[in-house]
């Protein structure tokens, strides 16, 4: 996904439509929600984000 | 005095988990889990697609059902991934409950001891409530309650083979050498009549899912196994007589009529 430069992840996640509850990996680590707003994206950021399904 | 089962202080009734995945219907999950009676259900996380509202419908419906939230780490293969599925979990569901798998082996999904060791570790460290999904490996299942593990999730058999308990020996062990344990049988749990056994045996409790969602009657299927739950561990409480490998009259000969003793 193309984003401007300098957004911090959550105004990329509101972008892309994430649906609460959700948690998120950044380049395949965890990232607390407590550091969502204060984290800027920068080029070949890997964000993935991740909710509940089904499991046994 | 009630009889509960303890999961890291927390006691439960009844001795069924159930997990929330292949059922034929969202409805059919739901009224089976219903049915079943379980207070703790089982379920997961997975990238989320906007496109289809972010499992919004499956979340809503998990959570109408009041139960406790045992989440897994299923489909992970390292100490890393299983961690931090583990702390994404507890953001997401609230608990520090995880159900801890680290897959070994693609063939048969066998968990990996010796990761399974180290991540546990890390997450107990972390706070977390871990139930470690393991093989019924005895000397792997001190490892784990020597690191602090309340509860062992040993496999009867492989996910989803519905083979029932391949080795009851080894459950036997695990459950004689840690008799303060919270022992659940994970996996591999076919009928009714496996969960009476690992009850009988002195098992705490089973986790179900392959055999209730794909019965052709989920429903039936769950308040059979909450019966036979009930029989396996009332036949434990009462303690079975003792196998002899010689027959024994049941029914007393003396003064019986017809009786004709020989020489």
């Amino acid at each position: 996904m193309e984003l401007m430069d300098g957004i911090d992840l959550r105004q990329a996640l509101t972008i892309f439509g994430a649906l609460l509850p959700y948690a998120i990996l950044l380049n395949e680590s965890f990232l607390p929600q407590s550091e969502h707003g204060i984290t800027k994206l920068t080029d070949g950021d890997k964000v993935e984000v991740i909710s509940a399904i089904q499991g046994g | 005095m009630s009889d509960t089962v303890n999961i890291y202080g927390t006691e439960l009734s009844s001795r069924m988990l159930i997990g929330s995945a292949l059922y034929p219907s969202p409805k059919i999950m739901s009224d089976a889990i219903k049915a079943s009676g379980a207070e703790v259900v089982t379920l997961s996380l997975s990238r989320q697609n906007p496109e289809q509202k972010g499992g919004q419908d499956f979340w809503q419906l998990i959570q109408s059902l009041g139960l406790h939230l045992l989440p897994n780490t299923a489909g992970c293969h390292s100490v890393n991934e299983a961690v931090n599925m583990a702390r994404m979990s507890r953001e997401i569901f609230q608990t520090d409950w995880v159900k801890l798998e680290l897959v070994g082996d693609d063939y048969n999904l066998q968990p990996d001891p010796i990761e399974l060791v180290k991540a546990t570790e890390i997450l107990l460290n972390e706070g977390f409530k871990v139930l470690p999904y393991c093989t019924d490996d005895l000397v792997i299942a001190r490892h784990l309650v020597d690191l602090g593990c309340e509860v062992l999730m040993p496999w009867g058999s492989p996910i989803g083979t519905g083979k029932g308990l391949l080795n009851p020996y080894a459950l036997q062990a695990i459950r004689d050498r840690f008799p303060e344990t919270t022992l659940i049988v994970d996996s591999g749990i076919g009928r009714p009549s496996h969960a009476t056994q690992a009850l009988e045996m002195g098992i705490d409790a089973v986790l179900l899912n392959t055999a209730v969602a794909h019965a052709n009657d989920p429903i039936l299927m769950a308040k059979a196994f909450a019966k036979a739950i009930d029989s396996g561990r009332e036949g434990y409480l009462a303690g079975t007589m003792t196998e002899r490998n010689t027959a024994s009259p049941s029914t007393p000969t003396i003064d019986s009529p017809f009786w004709h003793q020989e020489g």
